[in-house]
């Protein structure tokens, strides 16, 4: 029964994360690298996603205005709501898609590494590097992370690996357990806390 | 051992990930379509861009950045059975929406969004319906480029990113993001890997076809299939660049264009099922026996699987005759075309399909009347009608009456009759749902308004009365 209850998420997650575009020539950045980059990191839920028609410089083009939720501020004081606006979506039967834009569906949750500056094409850092999934656990609830490829994330160094690599943690311990949503948190914090002085140490 | 136990869940989707991502290549698909969606590809023809990256031959090979894209594209086109990219230059410049052409820039940004600084290159594609209609390649001016082979230096090999956006271009995406482990130029990476590997060219075949006709083209040609011991087999084939015969009939109802044929010849009796998932196109499927295009009895047809989900590959069941040859028709809904697979299996030792003697009648009635649709079949243990491609729900005997018909119930009706051997599905019947006869004008009243028409007999009459009267009078 309960397998059959994680066959049932795995087939149901995987299906949604089919809905997702990857692509695009992108350098793929270390998880130092990524926090660094970041004005933003936070846990958020996907609110709205509302595709315009949009005009610049005489050039007519669809953007993506996604309001999120945040759930758990890890770097940075991000404001609320958070709205992230992306070039490309889909209105009616056109479509501009920027091929590797990660895609938000109502509800999706994930942690971000967002860019505050918004004029950006997209305001996450390194596109499909920038946004993890969260999955959560049918049995325990218990929520882990995936790369944006809907494979698990084993350790917060994995993220500058390429996407067909096998974690390194997974290659030295076969049953290594994917990292958990909070374990990957606390270590954004511990590289942040590392990265940046406090005021009072300051 | 609780501790050594991995996510079933999460190793499931890894599993399913896997087998939905069989081969290395992917797609972008048409994320219109609920069921399993389809490639969103170009229609056959060219795909006209503008290059306009400098032709300043001053980079390590000698090319231009021009002349190294143009390269690039012409590695594509190699390879592409049914779509050529036809390339140009122009000078240096932003891309500009509206113009209708695909450009090829370097910039800053896009639509005023600046890149972030890890991303080398974006391809941005229109879409309409499930076709692509145009698209651009725009490169991080920031970056410094080149153009070279061999291993990746501090400067960007532009072929080599051209190469890989132009897959993007075609409607390829990331094998390596879909959890795939091959060598592609496709993977999100750039790699010392400077050419189409197998697995890139495989993937836009799949699309567009390799180029030539097929052989099997020809229903005289049609390619035999043979079948291993376990009577399973998948086959692999294109219908891009096929056509149709003169005298060759609709498959599955359906003008078509693009056949291709297979035959195989029945060892025994036993039930067949054909179907075509895995196909990279909207499909049709006839099987026939006969030994002329022009004078073949059908046996199955199928456009859809299913309407709903929609899956757009075919699927046909039929019992066979031991020794007789039957003659399968792939071809694609309104000249769809693309890579495709099928998957025959036969079951000399089971039992047989139930078979349809009479299928169910199209009608017409008006609106309030009553409709029985009907079938017949022999060896049938289940019943289920089904209503454009849905189920009905309790519709579950030989006969599905409505006995008040309302322009709602106008559509497709179909039975699938089961046994144990498996489901075959009939005809299909097609509803026609008549508007109530008008109820009749009023009539016209004898005083009065109206005018302008030809004046009735009735007033000619009058009028000749009263001349015939006038004219007495004076000869008094």
């Amino acid at each position: 029964m309960n397998a059959r209850r994680y066959l049932l998420t795995g087939l149901a997650l995987g299906l949604s994360l089919l809905t997702r575009l990857p692509a695009t020539t992108v350098e793929a950045p270390d998880i130092d690298s990524l926090i660094g980059q970041s004005d933003y990191v936070v846990r958020a839920v996907v609110k709205s996603a509302t595709a315009e028609w949009r005009e610049h410089a005489g050039q007519r083009y669809i953007g993506t205005r996604v309001e999120l939720e945040i759930r758990e501020v890890i770097k940075g004081a991000p404001p609320s709501p958070l709205v992230l606006d992306l070039v490309g979506g889909r209105i009616g039967e056109d479509e501009l898609a920027i091929q590797g834009m990660p895609r938000f569906q109502v509800g999706d949750e994930n942690v971000l590494f967002v860019h505050g500056e918004k004029r950006q094409m997209l305001p996450l850092v390194a596109m499909m590097h920038g946004v993890y999934p969260i999955l959560r656990e049918a049995r325990s609830g218990e929520a882990y992370v995936l790369r944006s490829n809907g494979l698990p994330l084993y350790s917060a160094q994995d993220v500058s690996l390429p996407m067909n690599r096998l974690s390194t943690v997974k290659q030295q311990n076969p049953y290594a357990r994917p990292l958990t949503a909070a374990a990957f948190i606390r270590q954004i914090r511990d590289r942040v806390a590392t990265a940046q002085p406090t005021t009072r140490e300051k | 051992m609780k501790n050594k136990t991995t996510l079933p869940g999460i190793a499931a989707l890894a599993g399913l990930l896997a087998v939905l991502s069989a081969w290395g290549f992917t797609y972008i698909t048409d994320q219109r379509e609920s069921g399993t969606p389809l490639p969103l590809k170009w229609p056959p023809g060219t795909v006209a861009i503008q290059i306009k990256l400098g032709s300043t031959a001053n980079l390590s090979d000698g090319n231009s950045f021009n002349t190294s894209a143009q390269a690039a594209a012409q590695m594509w086109n190699t390879h592409l059975g049914n779509l050529q990219i036809t390339t140009s230059f122009a000078p240096e410049g932003p891309a500009a929406e509206g113009n209708n052409l695909n450009e090829l820039v370097f910039a800053s940004d896009i639509f005023g969004k600046a890149f972030d600084g890890n991303t080398v290159a974006v391809t941005t594609v229109w879409s309409r319906s499930n076709e692509r209609t145009r698209a651009d390649i725009v490169y991080n001016s920031a970056r410094t480029w080149d153009s070279y082979d061999g291993p990746t230096r501090s400067a960007i090999d532009i072929q080599r990113v051209t190469l890989h956006e132009l897959g993007h271009l075609l409607g390829l995406d990331h094998p390596d993001e879909a959890g795939q482990s091959v060598q592609a130029i496709m993977n999100s990476r750039i790699s010392s890997l400077d050419s189409l590997a197998s697995d890139d060219i495989s993937g836009a075949q799949n699309i567009y076809g390799p180029q030539g006709v097929p052989a099997n083209d020809n229903f005289a040609s049609a390619a035999i299939i043979t079948l291993p011991a376990a009577n399973t087999t998948s086959l692999s084939g294109f219908n891009t660049n096929a056509s149709k015969q003169t005298g060759e009939t609709n498959h599955a109802d359906n003008a078509g264009g693009r056949s291709v044929w297979w035959r195989w010849t029945a060892p025994a009796a036993g039930p067949v099922t054909i179907d075509l998932r895995g196909s990279y196109f909207d499909t049709t499927l006839g099987v026939y026996t006969g030994t002329s295009i022009n004078s073949l009895a059908a046996i199955a047809s199928n456009d859809d699987l299913s309407a709903s989900p929609h899956i757009q590959a075919s699927s046909v069941t039929f019992n066979a005759a031991a020794g007789t040859t039957y003659f399968i028709a792939v071809d694609g809904f309104d000249a769809d075309c693309a890579g495709l697979t099928l998957n025959f299996s036969f079951s000399p030792t089971g039992p047989l399909l139930p078979v349809i003697t009479a299928q169910p009648v199209s009608a017409t009635v008006t609106s309030g009347g009553s409709v029985s649709f009907s079938v017949t079949a022999t060896g049938a243990t289940g019943y289920q009608w089904t209503f454009n491609g849905g189920n009905i729900s309790g519709a579950t005997g030989t006969t599905h009456t409505i006995s008040s018909v309302t322009a709602a119930n106008a559509g497709s009706y179909r039975v699938v009759v089961t046994n144990a051997a498996g489901s075959l599905t009939s005809d299909t019947a097609t509803l026609t749902v008549n508007a109530p006869p008008a109820p009749p004008a009023p009539a016209p009243s004898s005083g009065g308004g109206g005018g302008g028409g030809a004046p009735s007999l009735w007033f000619l009459g009058v009028l000749s009365l009263l001349g015939l009267a006038r004219r007495m009078l004076r000869h008094r």
